[in-house]
């Protein structure tokens, strides 16, 4: 494999992050909503704990290959 | 990234996760029926309990405390707390103050009659619950957990950091499912572990919290409360007799926070109140203050109202790191969730322990292997 090949695949470290970080932020904003409130507060923490679980099933389902 | 330094923190995940997987992939499999407790209970609970006068008044504090201390020969008072949805209050008592949790008895009153509330007879998850928080060791076993819950968390930041030479060459979610085993493996660990991991650091952390709870209120008792302490240096603690009426107590901590509300009171002498006081804890009413507890201190022997002081910043983490680390603050959908990150994050433990279990070649190797599996000229050899 060619040196410039190489290159040109490398990812750079923001593009490798970004979806993890999303995932992450996702994540934190369903944890603590939750403390903040019972209702649209409770529908929140449901949809931000969701997007690791979706994230998962979709991966797992349309990326294995 | 350097060689060395992918080496490096090789080594750190490597070892810290080796160490501790054993008690985490323990702590994560009790973990799972513990998060369902409530409804498990529910289930097992099969007579409906219903007060004995529905509509009738409630019996002072004073006489439940009497009746539970007839019941406990020699037994001195613990603690008093409260149900929320029926008139049941449940008391707590032991040989002596500071006993500890195993030699405590609990037991529940119908407060419109003074007569027992059948208990939630369910060993199993009393069992788990204990295996879960101490395995049967009391505070060594519970520090112990908590120095494994360090470990994973340098297990966490250590694979994160590994992630990125692993996904140079890769797009994120890539599992190659057509590739040797063990590169599926490596890809389902890599995967896995970066979704789930802010869930599971927060679910750590708020666990290594949640096990430093003794040393936690010994520096509360120590710190905030020492000066409520000071100036009864020739007594003791109280004996029942010798203490005031609860209820007048309770009242005058119900008067000093007419916004909150009665949680359960520790009697003098034990973890959450000084030698002399009882301590009414209160909580707010709003779903952040909910979790977050205040004391009023109540002088045991003559019933004045001595303090209501407000939690220090680690005793109200302490607090948060409960419904945090158990997943019992959101709803049913939030405990589903909940299970489902911890089947997860089981995944992850074992498909780390088959990666370190199937090492044949260091890391840097390992990562090169990965990349060149990428290229379509790599083919499958298992």
């Amino acid at each position: 494999m060619s040196h410039k090949n190489t290159t040109r695949n490398h990812r750079p470290l923001w593009r490798i992050f970004a979806a993890p970080i999303w995932i992450a932020l996702a994540s934190l904003i369903g944890l603590a909503s939750a403390l903040m409130g019972e209702g649209i507060w409770n529908l929140l923490s449901w949809v931000g704990l969701g997007v690791p679980a979706l994230v998962t099933a979709y991966t797992l389902h349309y990326r294995a290959r | 990234m350097q060689q060395r330094t992918i080496r490096v923190w090789s080594g750190i995940h490597k070892w810290t996760s080796l160490i501790c997987t054993a008690f985490i992939l323990m702590l994560c499999i009790t973990g799972l029926p513990l998060i369902f407790h409530d409804e498990i209970d529910e289930a097992l609970d099969t007579q409906q309990w219903q007060p004995a006068n529905p509509n009738g008044e409630l019996l002072p504090l004073d006489r439940i405390l009497s009746i539970a201390l007839e019941s406990q020969p020699g037994g001195t008072p613990l603690f008093m707390s409260f149900d929320k949805e029926r008139p049941v209050v449940n008391v707590t008592t032991g040989p002596s103050p500071d006993a500890a949790a195993g030699d405590m008895h609990f037991a529940s009153y119908d407060r419109t009659s003074g007569e027992t509330v059948p208990a939630h007879e369910n060993g199993v998850m009393d069992f788990i619950l204990q295996l879960h928080t101490d395995m049967f060791l009391g505070l060594p076993g519970m520090l112990f957990l908590g120095a494994m819950g360090v470990l994973l968390f340098l297990a966490i930041v250590s694979g994160v950091v590994l992630y990125a030479p692993f996904m140079r060459k890769l797009d994120f979610g890539t599992v190659r499912k057509s590739k040797t085993r063990r590169i599926k493996w490596l890809d389902y660990h890599n995967l896995l572990g970066v979704i789930t991991i802010a869930w599971l650091a927060v679910v750590t952390l708020t666990g290594v919290v949640n096990t430093l709870s003794t040393p936690i209120l010994d520096t509360w008792r120590e710190q905030s409360l020492a000066d409520l302490a000071q100036g009864y240096d020739d007594q003791s603690v109280p004996d029942p007799g010798e203490m005031a009426s609860l209820d007048s107590a309770v009242n005058e901590a119900v008067k000093a926070a007419p916004d909150k509300t009665l949680q359960f009171v520790a009697f003098p002498g034990g973890m959450w109140s000084t030698d002399f006081h009882y301590a009414v804890f209160l909580h707010g009413n709003t779903s952040m203050t909910q979790h977050l507890i205040t004391p009023a201190l109540i002088n045991a022997r003559t019933g004045e109202f001595t303090a209501m002081r407000e939690m220090p910043w680690y005793v109200k983490t302490l607090a948060l790191s409960g419904p945090l680390h158990f997943g019992d603050y959101g709803g049913l959908p939030l405990k589903i969730l909940w299970a489902v990150l911890d089947v997860l994050t089981i995944v992850v433990l074992g498909s780390g322990l088959y990666l370190w279990a199937s090492r044949r070649r260091p890391v840097t190797s390992e990562i090169r292997d990965s990349r060149e599996a990428n290229s379509p000229s790599f083919t499958a050899t298992s």
